[in-house]
């Protein structure tokens, strides 16, 4: 993955640490982001207040997102005693909580259970249907081809493809591709990576 | 927008060290139970009274004489006497229950008055057993004997008692006016064990930004729109204030318990409990801008702030040490805490005596903060 490079929102390069322009997007990191010795309420209040949430309008998105995601219930209980599908979902829900345009994902599905899995493709969306741009980083095929408009692989920090689902298929081969994994494999090889 | 980034990272802290129980006990009940046990072994509250050397004597000669310096020496402020046996009195001090024990021989009373009436010919034993751990106390209850016994055969020969042409008087010096002062090593020994354990308390704080590192909550505090001033500042606040309370809480359960007094300069104790937790968290910052993994981390800080305390003056006081060490000593933070503590509480100095100590640990706080925010790795690699 490139290591160095310029962020851009709307055109614009963000400037500084405090740019407001980061309100715009939200995080969601491959690790489990959280303070498992903390309640759900209590990381969702600490994350808010990084984002200037506090009060009403900081409950408000505290139970907008734990709906969202499922947790409504469990808000009190401490984040140890979560499942790692539960653990998942709150992660998504701590980058959702500033109701940002744009969401950075890494990997959100890795090591959960299928029907976690299936929720958090729900919650998904779901955000797409509310005009969230959603950019996913992954390496499940049936993910993407669930859920992207747009698909770019990248192999050895360089991009190989950027199209559609439909464009890809029709480019991969004569015939057509009858899957996104072939379409992948046929673009970077069955060379085993490192 | 920063003041609720900060008062957010500052609740999150308080609450995550308060989660952990193991922390809080560490931070709160393990300093009192050391700085108790420290304090009850190097003196306890002399305001209560000298403390005694526990002898035990053995009188075989059962003479006027020899009963006569029991009882003196029963009577003495110095000693905490048990009359005994020659085997017990050697058995107790074999054991290390007792410091000295004193045999009395058998003919020592009239033995002595001959030799004092002959001025010459054989002079009487007093044999003294001692644990040679307790070199000091000897001396002391040799010179006390010696008193004691010259007193005894001198009113038997019935010569007049020898007078000293001089008197000697003593008194307990600390600060003039200040009605609670006097030495009470729990003071010294709350005020280091309490140092010591807020260093510790800083040093877990440190390692847990290592921590929040690893667990991928770096990259989500830097994505939010927070500046780095706002995350230092955080952590210096939180890192103070838990460290503040680990040395409050101990002064205060020494002053219920132990009654432990700040005799000197109220405002002076604050200044220099509130400098030094301070110190605290640039500590604990630099743990986090140098230390590469928590694991390794964790060694090292120990060890380091051990050193600190030890050479600060936190487990004996600094004027056991050898001059030289004295002097060095003065570029280690812990010993200016020591001092600065040591100065506004048992010594009963006023504000003045607070200042240096006060300013030099701000530096310390300032030169630690500084070096950690040039190493810090803002970036994840």
């Amino acid at each position: 993955m490139p290591e160095r490079g310029k962020v851009l929102v709307n055109g614009q390069a963000l400037s500084g640490d405090t740019d407001p322009k980061k309100r715009k997007i939200g995080l969601v990191p491959q690790d489990l982001a959280l303070y498992e010795e903390l309640t759900a309420r209590d990381n969702l209040r600490f994350f808010g207040g990084l984002y200037d949430l506090s009060g009403a309008a900081l409950d408000a998105a505290m139970s907008s997102v734990l709906t969202l995601v499922g947790l409504a219930d469990r808000a009190r209980d401490r984040v140890k005693t979560f499942s790692g599908g539960m653990k998942r979902r709150l992660n998504l829900a701590a980058g959702l909580l500033h109701d940002p345009d744009i969401l950075l994902l890494d990997e959100p599905t890795v090591g959960v259970d299928p029907q976690s899995r299936n929720a958090i493709f729900d919650n998904l969306e779901e955000l797409k249907r509310r005009g969230k741009a959603l950019l996913y980083t992954t390496h499940y095929m049936e993910e993407v081809e669930r859920l992207a408009d747009r698909i770019v692989i990248i192999d050895n920090g360089k991009v190989v493809a950027n199209d559609t689902l439909s464009g890809l298929y029709a480019g991969a081969a004569p015939g057509g591709a009858t899957s996104l994994e072939s379409v992948f494999l046929t673009l970077t090889g069955r060379r085993l990576r490192d | 927008m920063a003041l609720t980034a900060l008062l957010a990272m500052v609740r999150k802290d308080l609450r995550l060290f308060f989660s952990d129980r193991r922390a809080v006990i560490v931070a709160f009940a393990v300093p009192i139970f050391i700085g108790a046990f420290i304090g009850s072994i190097t003196g306890g509250n002399t305001r209560e009274g000298r403390p005694r050397v526990n002898v035990a004597i053995a009188d075989t000669d059962n003479s006027a004489v020899s009963q006569a310096i029991v009882d003196a020496a029963r009577g003495d402020e110095n000693l905490n006497l048990t009359v005994t046996t020659e085997a017990d009195a050697r058995d107790r001090v074999e054991k290390g229950a007792i410091a000295v024990g004193a045999i009395i021989p058998k003919g020592f009373g009239d033995g002595s008055i001959r030799a004092l009436r002959q001025q010459s010919g054989t002079r009487p034993e007093l044999e003294l057993l001692y644990d040679p751990s307790r070199t000091i106390e000897v001396g002391l209850v040799q010179g006390v004997l010696t008193q004691h016994i010259m007193q005894a055969i001198t009113r038997a020969v019935g010569v007049p008692r020898p007078q000293l042409p001089f008197g000697v008087s003593t008194a307990a010096v600390t600060a003039r006016n200040a009605p609670y002062a006097g030495y009470n090593s729990y003071a010294h020994s709350f005020a280091g064990m309490g140092i010591q354990f807020l260093l510790f308390s800083a040093l877990n704080l440190g390692i847990e930004m290592l921590v929040e590192r690893e667990r991928g909550l770096w990259s989500r505090l830097r994505s939010a729109p927070i500046s780095r001033f706002t995350i230092i500042g955080g952590k210096i606040a939180s890192i103070t204030m838990i460290s503040l309370m680990t040395l409050l809480v101990s002064f205060g359960f020494a002053m219920i318990m132990f009654k432990v007094r700040i005799a000197g300069s109220l405002l002076g104790f604050f200044a220099v409990a509130i400098a030094c937790s301070m110190m605290a968290a640039g500590f604990g910052l630099l743990i986090a801008a140098l230390g590469n993994s928590p694991k390794t981390a964790r060694g090292v800080s120990t060890l380091a702030s051990l050193v600190m305390v030890m050479l600060g003056g936190a487990w004996v006081p600094t004027f056991v040490f050898p001059k030289w060490m004295q002097q060095v000593t003065l570029v280690v933070p812990v010993r200016w805490a020591v001092d600065g503590l040591d100065a506004t509480t048992w010594r009963g100095l006023g504000l003045s005596s607070a200042l240096m100590p006060t300013l030099v640990l701000l530096a310390f706080a300032a030169v630690f903060t500084a070096i950690a925010l040039v190493r810090f790795r803002w970036e994840e690699a």
